[in-house]
């Protein structure tokens, strides 16, 4: 490995951390990979359809994705004017140039595309069973929450950005005072090390405001309604075939849970009638050993 | 919710800019840890990575779960003996993480008789097993096998983070059972963070209470339990910046370093050992003492019963970590005042959640202190 492809690759780390950090519940984007902002087009890019999906059943989401891209526009400019700078001018290393673009990309505070392997992404997995078309209703329910899993990953995404775009408003603030005071960079690692710790303050400031913790709400619910509608779909195709569902199996492990607690019981009881005898019958030796 | 945008122009007039020689230096330093880490990584194996090494034979075992007995490494001082008790979010090997980290070792080479229970790995099939299962039933098994094993009438319990609350409870309806009562990094006042305004410090508590009931009803109801990935997630956002630089920046600079390497990769094992939390344990977790505080109050029902903190008589020993993000210390000093025993002590130890077991001073005190105050309440 030389040096370039070192640093190339320093900065695919950065990239999958990046990634990584989006299958949390706080930037749980990537449900639907390819259609969120994560996947590199950014926002407001075509919607993927469903058969016999109704215009109407996305309500509101046309409006999120409208104030989505016009903070991805935001954020993007500027990221591009920080990794520009940054680089320095008349360096032209395009290698530094790609590397300062993907530390100071907001795409990282937001979704990661094909590799989602966090919670809510995880939880809202399932079986598409897109071939069972017979289904209608449960196949409009089931548009109908994809549509609100979009809608709330648009509108917290939103959310995400306007953090991104303070953080980086923060951090070029502080390197504007540095330059003033006549202090530059010793090293790329020191220049991390600031937007770090300016991005990690402004994060948690966002964490614990409203609009975060509503927005993350309501993506956790939309992530549940989806699962129980791809369940809805599951049970009845169970149904079908006269296998069991998941209601079924949940019945049966209730019954379970409850005689192993009958179970516990009957043991704990048993074993204190045992103990109990035992100390008749020590006692009783005792007497007999006393009067004889 | 938008900040007043930078002006990118002056930003960009302003910002300084290293030389092509000063990034090529770095970038000839980033290649040497490279290729530093890369024969790290190719020379690591599985048995160098190995944790909760010290050895245990297991001793009981009931559905799920299992019940250890460590093996002394060192002369018995005959105490009564010791129950360690984890949370169901994440596992017991936190506290024997390495040899040269690990409180159980710590504790045995103080002659300690020392037992642990692993709670397994729930799956959806015990979407209805409940903190009453875990308290009243398995816990209360546990206790009575190693109180019958040792011809005692009780057992020192150790409990850490959700496990001390599981002791907690224990203690409570079953006073006449603990000899003492050690937790560690224990939340008792769910709501005590609003005491507390440190940055970054009791998120979880806010973002539990942000939900409705309604919605961790039909998360569990779609799910079967609270998934520890989700979880792990959530602990994750706590350190934001520090999530996305872990996989780089800070793994980078373990690589000049093969025991720091080795450390990390150990951390990240267990980290990466999560199970899923029943369903039914979760709600009550999640509904009766994050968002309705029931366990403070006095509130809280296990098994048909009212678990009263005042019910606790027996010495109660309440360690937290100063620094701790997860857990904020007032949410676990706030027991001082509840419980029915003056013989109460605290122990505020440096470092964060889980520093307080892995970090070097931390885990020295915490052993000896342990060790120490069990041995005064024999």
């Amino acid at each position: 490995m030389d040096q370039f492809d070192a640093f190339k690759a320093m900065g695919e780390f950065w990239a999958r951390a990046g990634t990584n950090f989006l299958g949390m519940p706080g930037t749980p984007f990537a449900q639907g990979a390819g259609q969120g902002v994560g996947q590199g087009a950014g926002p407001g890019q075509a919607m993927p359809t469903w058969p016999g999906l109704q215009p109407t059943d996305f309500a509101g989401l046309a409006d999120a994705q409208s104030a989505l891209a016009m903070s991805w526009a935001s954020a993007t400019a500027l990221s591009t004017t920080l990794a520009e700078t940054l680089r320095g001018s008349g360096t032209a290393d395009p290698t530094a140039t790609a590397v300062l673009a993907r530390i100071f990309d907001p795409k990282a505070w937001l979704g990661g595309g094909a590799e989602f392997d966090g919670g809510l992404s995880r939880m809202a997995e399932g079986p598409r069973l897109a071939d069972l078309w017979t289904m209608e209703r449960k196949l409009g329910a089931l548009s109908t929450a994809w549509g609100g899993l979009q809608r709330a990953q648009a509108e917290h995404n939103a959310v995400m950005l306007d953090g991104w775009t303070r953080a980086a408003g923060a951090f070029a603030k502080l390197v504007n005072e540095r330059t003033e005071r006549g202090e530059g960079f010793r090293s790329a690692r020191e220049m991390m090390s600031l937007w770090i710790e300016t991005a990690n303050t402004v994060l948690l400031d966002v964490q614990r405001s409203e609009a975060f913790l509503a927005s993350q709400r309501a993506m956790l619910k939309a992530t549940t309604d989806l699962r129980l509608a791809q369940q809805e779909i599951a049970a009845a195709t169970s149904e079908l075939y006269g296998q069991p569902s998941r209601v079924e199996m949940d019945d049966v492990h209730k019954g379970l849970t409850e005689l192993r607690r009958e179970v516990r019981a009957l043991r704990r009881a048993a074993a204190a009638a045992t103990k109990a005898e035992a100390k008749r019958s020590e006692a009783a030796s005792a007497r007999e050993n006393a009067d004889g | 919710m938008v900040e007043t945008a930078p002006d990118r122009k002056a930003a960009a007039a302003a910002l300084p800019s290293l030389t092509p020689a000063e990034m090529l230096a770095e970038v000839g330093e980033l290649g040497r840890r490279m290729s530093e880490g890369a024969r790290l990584f190719s020379e690591v194996r599985d048995a160098d990575v190995q944790i909760a090494t010290t050895p245990k034979d297991v001793v009981w075992r009931q559905d799920k779960v299992t019940l250890y007995r460590y093996r002394p490494l060192a002369e018995s001082k005959n105490l009564t003996p010791v129950l360690i008790v984890y949370g169901l979010i994440g596992r017991y090997t936190m506290a024997d993480l390495q040899e040269d980290r690990s409180l159980v070792r710590n504790l045995l080479n103080l002659g300690l008789d020392l037992y642990v229970v692993d709670w397994g790995n729930p799956s959806r099939a015990d979407r209805y097993v409940s903190i009453d299962d875990y308290v009243d039933g398995y816990l209360a098994d546990c206790v009575s096998f190693i109180a019958d094993a040792s011809n005692r009438e009780t057992v020192s319990l150790l409990g850490i983070c959700e496990g001390g609350v599981f002791t907690t409870c224990f203690a409570a309806l079953y006073p006449e059972r603990v000899n003492a009562m050690v937790l560690t990094i224990t939340p008792i006042d769910f709501h005590g963070d609003t005491r507390e305004s440190r940055a970054g410090h009791g998120f979880i508590n806010v973002w539990t209470r942000s939900l409705t009931h309604e919605d961790v009803d039909r998360l569990i109801e779609s799910q079967g339990s609270l998934p520890g990935a989700l979880m792990g997630s959530v602990f994750s956002m706590m350190t934001p910046m520090r999530t996305l630089t872990k996989y780089n920046l800070d793994l980078l600079d373990a690589l000049d370093d093969k025991k720091k390497f080795l450390n990390f990769l150990r951390m990240e094992k267990w980290i990466a050992d999560r199970p899923d939390h029943p369903g039914e344990a979760a709600k009550q977790w999640l509904k009766d003492l994050y968002q309705d505080n029931k366990l403070f109050e006095s509130r809280f029902e296990l098994g048909g019963r009212t678990v009263k903190l005042a019910d606790i008589t027996c010495p109660v020993l309440n360690v937290f970590a100063k620094d701790d993000h997860i857990i904020p210390p007032a949410t676990s000093q706030a027991l001082r005042d509840k419980v029915g025993t003056d013989d109460y002590t605290e122990l505020g130890l440096p470092g964060g959640h889980v520093g307080v077991f892995v970090g070097g001073r931390a885990q020295a005190l915490l052993g000896t202190g342990i060790a120490e105050w069990l041995e005064a309440r024999e």
